[in-house]
C-alpha cells in the first residue's frame, strides 16, 4: 500500500476542485451517502443488535447439538438433536436403511450430470444433456423401485423426504422440456386445430391451482384408465406435476419464440429448409438461448410447488418435516424442523436464481452482436 | 419453411381421429365405472343435504343445508381470503418496492433480503411454518392475551368485539353520512373556510362517537376452556391471510419495481426540478405511470393469489378446495362433476381478471 487512503482522498478532492467533477465515493460515502442513510443504518444496526443476541442464544448457546452426548434437550434452547434424529426420514422418508445406497447412487448420478454440464464440450449440446438426464432418471426410478435385477422391491409409499422432492421436481422439469417445446410450437402453428388444442391446454392448466390438477390426477386417472390399482398414488402425482410443469414451460418457451424476428423464419425458408429442419437448425437454438432465464425461473417454481404433493399424501421433504413436528414428542420443536426445511429449499432455489441471473447477463452481453 | 404438403393431410386427419377415439373410449369407460359404483352422474347432487358443518362462514350454514349452499359458502371464503391477501399484499409490496429503490443502502438491503428470503422458499413451507410456530407460541384460551381489554388472542384464534346495530346508532350513523355528504357537496361549489371545517369536524367526531357508543357491543370473554361472544377469526384464516400477503408482497414488490424502473429518468428529474421532494414525486408523478406499466404483471400476480388461496386445504381452512375438492368429493364420489366445477370456478376468476386488464390496456392504448 504505497498511497494511503487519506492521500488518495486528497488527490481525489484536489482533482475534484480542479475539474469540478464528482470524485469516486469513499467506503463511508457508499454505505451512508446522506444523513437519512446514516439514521437508517443506525436503526438497522439497532434492530440487528436487539434481535440477533436472543436468536444466537437460542440457536447456538442454549441449543442441544447431536454431538453433546445428551439424549434430552434443554427446554430453553434449540433442539438440533431432533433434526439429527429425524435426518434419515427428512432425507429418505421410510426407505429401508439397508437399501439407501441406491438413493446415494442416484444422487451421485445427478451430481455427475451437473458436473458434465460444466464441461465446455457438453455445454452447447442441450439435446445430449436432456437425453442423458432422461435415461438417467428412468434408470433411477428402476433402481429406487427395485423388483428387478435381484434388487428387493421398495414400494413407493415408503419413498419420502428430500429424495422425493428432488426426483419429483427433476422428473417434472425433464418431462416438461419436450412437452413445453411441442406445446409452444403447436400454439405458434398455422393449423387452427393444433393451435386451439394447445392454447386451451396451456390456459386451462395455468388458470387453475396446482392443487386442483393434483386432485384431478389422483382422483380421475383411476376412473379413466382401465387398470385395477395399476397406477399408484406416486405415479398419478407425477403425471399431475408433469402436466402442470409442461403448461408453464410452454409459456416460458413461447415468450422467446415470439421474440424471434420474422426474418429468421423467412431466411430458413429461403435456404429451402422444410418445417422441422428449419426449427431444429435455425429457430429452436435461438429460442432456447433466449429462454434460459425464464426456463430456470420455471424450474424454481416447479421445485417450490412440488411441496404441494404433501396435501394429497405423498411425503416430500416438507411433508416429512410437517409429519415429524406433529409427533407429540417433538411438538415444541417445530421451529427447528422448519428452519432445516427452509434452509434446504432456500439453498436449492437461491442457487438456481443466481444461475438464472448469470444466464441473463451473459445473454444480454451476446445479444445484438454480429458474428 | 414450406407450408405442410398435401401428403400430410391424411396423416393429420388420422391423428385427430385417433385422439378423438381415445377420448370417447376413456369417457365411455368412466361412465361404466361410475355406473358400477352406483354413482348418479350429473349435477343433481347439489340439491342433496350436505350433512357436514363448515367451521368458518360468512353466511348462515348448517349441516341440513345443501351441497349447493356449501359451494356458495366455500366460494365466499375463497373470495374473502383472496381479497384480504390482495389488499394487504399490494400495500406491503408497494412499501417494499419503494424501499428497494430508496437511495439508502440499509433500507435497500433489508428490502432485498426480504424479497430473496420469500421468493426462494415454497409458499406452503411458509404457511405450515407460520401455522405450527404460531400455534406453539400462542397461549390456550385460559391464558389469552388481552388487547386493550377488548380483543383476545389465543391459539383458538383472534376474538374481536362484535357490534350489534341499534336504532339510536343507526340514526347517528345516518346523520353522520348526511353531514359529510352535505359538506362535500357545498365545499365543491365554493370554499367554506376554516371555521366551518372545524365545526363540521367536531360534529362529525361527536356523531361517530355516539354511533359507536350506542351500538350493542359484546366483548369476548373467557369462560372455562372457551371464549364466549364477539367475532371469532379462526387461526387458520389469520395464518392463511398473513402468509399469502407476505408471499405475494415479495412478487408484487418486484412487479412494482420493474414498473418504477420503466418510468424514464427524465420524469424524476423534471419533478425534482419543479421542487417536489421524493415522496411527492412518487405520489404525484411516478406512481401513476409505473402502475400503468406494471398493470398486466400485477394482474397475473393477483391471479396467482387467488390460485394460491387453495392452499387453505393444507391448514384446514374451509375454502373452495377444502370444502368442495376434498369433503364434498369424498362424500358424494362425484369426482368428475366436483373437479370440473371447482376448476371452472378458478378458471372463471382467472379469466375475468385477465380479461378486465386486457380491456383496460386496450382502452389506455387507444387514448395514447
Amino acid at each position: 500500500m504505497g498511497t494511503s487512503a487519506a492521500s488518495r482522498w486528497n488527490v481525489s478532492v484536489q482533482s475534484n476542485l480542479r475539474t469540478g467533477r464528482a470524485h469516486s465515493p469513499s467506503i463511508w460515502q457508499r454505505i451512508a451517502p446522506n444523513r437519512a442513510s446514516a439514521v437508517a443504518l443506525l436503526l438497522a444496526l439497532l434492530v440487528v443488535g436487539v434481535a440477533a443476541p436472543p436468536m444466537f442464544q437460542w440457536a447456538v448457546l442454549d441449543a442441544t447439538f447431536p454431538g453433546s452426548a445428551r439424549t434430552h434437550c434443554e427446554v430453553r434452547g434449540a433442539c438440533w438433536l431432533f433434526v439429527a434424529e429425524r435426518l434419515p426420514q427428512f432425507l429418505y422418508g421410510y426407505y429401508p436403511a439397508p437399501e439407501r445406497w441406491r438413493l446415494h447412487l442416484i444422487a451421485a448420478g445427478i451430481a455427475a450430470w451437473c458436473a458434465m454440464l460444466m464441461l465446455p464440450a457438453f455445454r452447447r449440446r442441450l439435446d445430449v444433456a436432456i437425453g442423458a438426464i432422461s435415461v438417467g432418471l428412468a434408470a433411477g426410478y428402476v433402481l429406487a423401485a427395485g423388483g428387478m435385477f435381484g434388487l428387493p422391491k421398495v414400494e413407493t409409499n415408503l419413498w419420502g423426504g428430500l429424495f422425493v422432492t428432488l426426483i419429483l421436481s427433476l422428473t417434472a422439469m425433464v418431462a416438461s422440456f419436450p412437452a413445453g417445446v411441442a406445446l409452444a410450437l403447436a400454439r405458434h402453428a398455422r393449423n387452427p386445430i393444433l393451435r386451439g388444442l394447445s392454447g386451451a391446454f396451456v390456459e386451462i392448466i395455468r388458470g387453475v391451482p396446482l392443487l386442483a390438477i393434483l386432485f384431478l390426477a389422483v382422483v380421475l386417472i383411476p376412473l379413466f384408465i382401465p387398470a385395477d390399482g395399476g397406477i399408484g398414488l406416486f405415479a398419478r402425482v407425477v403425471v399431475g406435476l408433469c402436466l402442470y410443469a409442461s403448461a408453464y414451460m410452454a409459456e416460458a418457451i413461447r415468450g422467446s419464440l415470439q421474440s424471434i424476428p420474422r426474418g429468421q423464419f423467412d431466411a430458413a425458408a429461403a435456404l429451402g429448409l422444410r418445417y422441422w429442419p428449419a426449427m431444429r437448425l435455425v429457430i429452436l437454438p435461438q429460442v432456447m438461448r433466449r429462454a434460459i432465464p425464464n426456463i430456470i425461473n420455471t424450474f424454481i417454481q416447479i421445485l417450490k410447488d412440488s411441496t404441494l404433493v404433501l396435501i394429497v399424501g405423498v411425503f416430500d421433504l416438507l411433508g416429512m418435516v410437517n409429519l415429524a413436528v406433529s409427533d407429540p414428542k417433538w411438538m415444541t420443536n417445530s421451529t427447528e424442523g422448519f428452519v432445516f426445511a427452509g434452509l434446504v429449499f432456500f439453498v436449492l432455489c437461491f442457487t438456481m436464481s443466481r444461475l438464472s441471473l448469470r444466464a441473463e447477463r451473459l445473454l444480454s452481453k451476446g445479444e445484438g452482436r454480429v458474428p | 419453411m414450406r407450408p405442410p404438403g398435401r401428403r400430410a393431410l391424411p396423416i393429420q386427419l388420422l391423428i385427430y381421429l385417433a385422439v378423438a377415439a381415445l377420448a370417447v373410449a376413456a369417457a365411455l369407460y368412466a361412465i361404466e365405472v361410475m355406473r358400477m359404483r352406483g354413482i348418479q352422474a350429473g349435477f343433481g347432487f347439489l340439491k342433496n343435504t350436505a350433512g357436514f358443518e363448515i367451521g368458518f362462514k360468512l353466511i348462515r350454514f348448517d349441516s341440513t343445508d345443501s351441497y349447493g349452499r356449501a359451494f356458495v359458502v366455500a366460494l365466499l371464503n375463497t373470495l374473502l381470503v383472496s381479497g384480504l391477501s390482495v389488499v394487504l399484499g399490494t400495500a406491503i409490496g408497494l412499501l417494499v418496492a419503494v424501499a428497494r429503490l430508496a437511495p439508502i443502502p440499509a433500507i435497500k438491503a433489508a428490502a432485498t433480503m426480504y424479497v430473496e428470503a420469500i421468493r426462494n422458499t415454497p409458499l406452503l413451507f411458509q404457511l405450515l411454518a407460520l401455522y405450527a410456530v404460531s400455534l406453539a407460541v400462542l397461549p390456550p384460551p385460559r391464558d389469552s392475551i388481552t388487547v386493550v381489554g377488548l380483543a383476545l388472542v389465543n391459539n383458538r384464534g383472534i376474538f374481536l368485539p362484535s357490534a350489534g346495530m341499534t336504532a339510536r346508532a343507526a340514526l347517528a350513523a345516518i346523520a353522520l353520512v348526511l353531514l359529510l355528504a352535505a359538506y362535500g357537496w357545498l365545499s365543491r361549489r365554493r370554499s367554506l373556510g376554516r371555521p366551518v371545517l372545524a365545526l363540521t369536524a367536531i360534529i362529525a367526531v361527536a356523531l361517530a362517537a355516539s354511533t359507536l357508543a350506542s351500538m350493542d357491543w359484546v366483548v369476548p370473554k373467557v369462560l372455562g376452556f372457551n371464549v364466549e361472544g364477539g367475532i371469532a377469526l379462526v387461526p387458520e384464516l389469520a395464518v392463511l391471510v398473513v402468509a399469502l400477503s407476505l408471499y405475494s408482497a415479495a412478487f408484487i414488490a418486484e412487479t412494482f419495481r420493474s414498473g418504477f424502473l420503466a418510468v424514464p429518468a427524465g420524469q424524476w428529474h423534471a419533478a425534482f426540478a419543479l421542487g417536489l421532494d421524493r415522496a411527492a414525486t412518487i405520489r404525484g408523478v411516478v406512481l401513476a405511470q409505473a402502475l400503468r406499466a406494471c398493470l398486466p404483471a400485477l394482474a397475473s400476480q393477483y391471479i396467482n393469489v387467488i390460485k394460491a388461496s387453495s392452499l387453505a386445504a393444507a391448514v384446514g381452512f374451509p375454502d373452495l378446495m377444502q370444502v368442495f375438492g376434498k369433503t364434498t368429493l369424498n362424500q358424494t364420489g362425484q369426482a368428475v362433476e366436483v373437479i370440473a366445477l371447482t376448476m371452472a370456478v378458478y378458471l372463471v376468476m382467472s379469466m375475468t381478471i385477465a380479461g378486465a386488464v386486457h380491456g383496460y390496456e386496450r382502452r389506455v392504448a387507444m387514448e395514447r
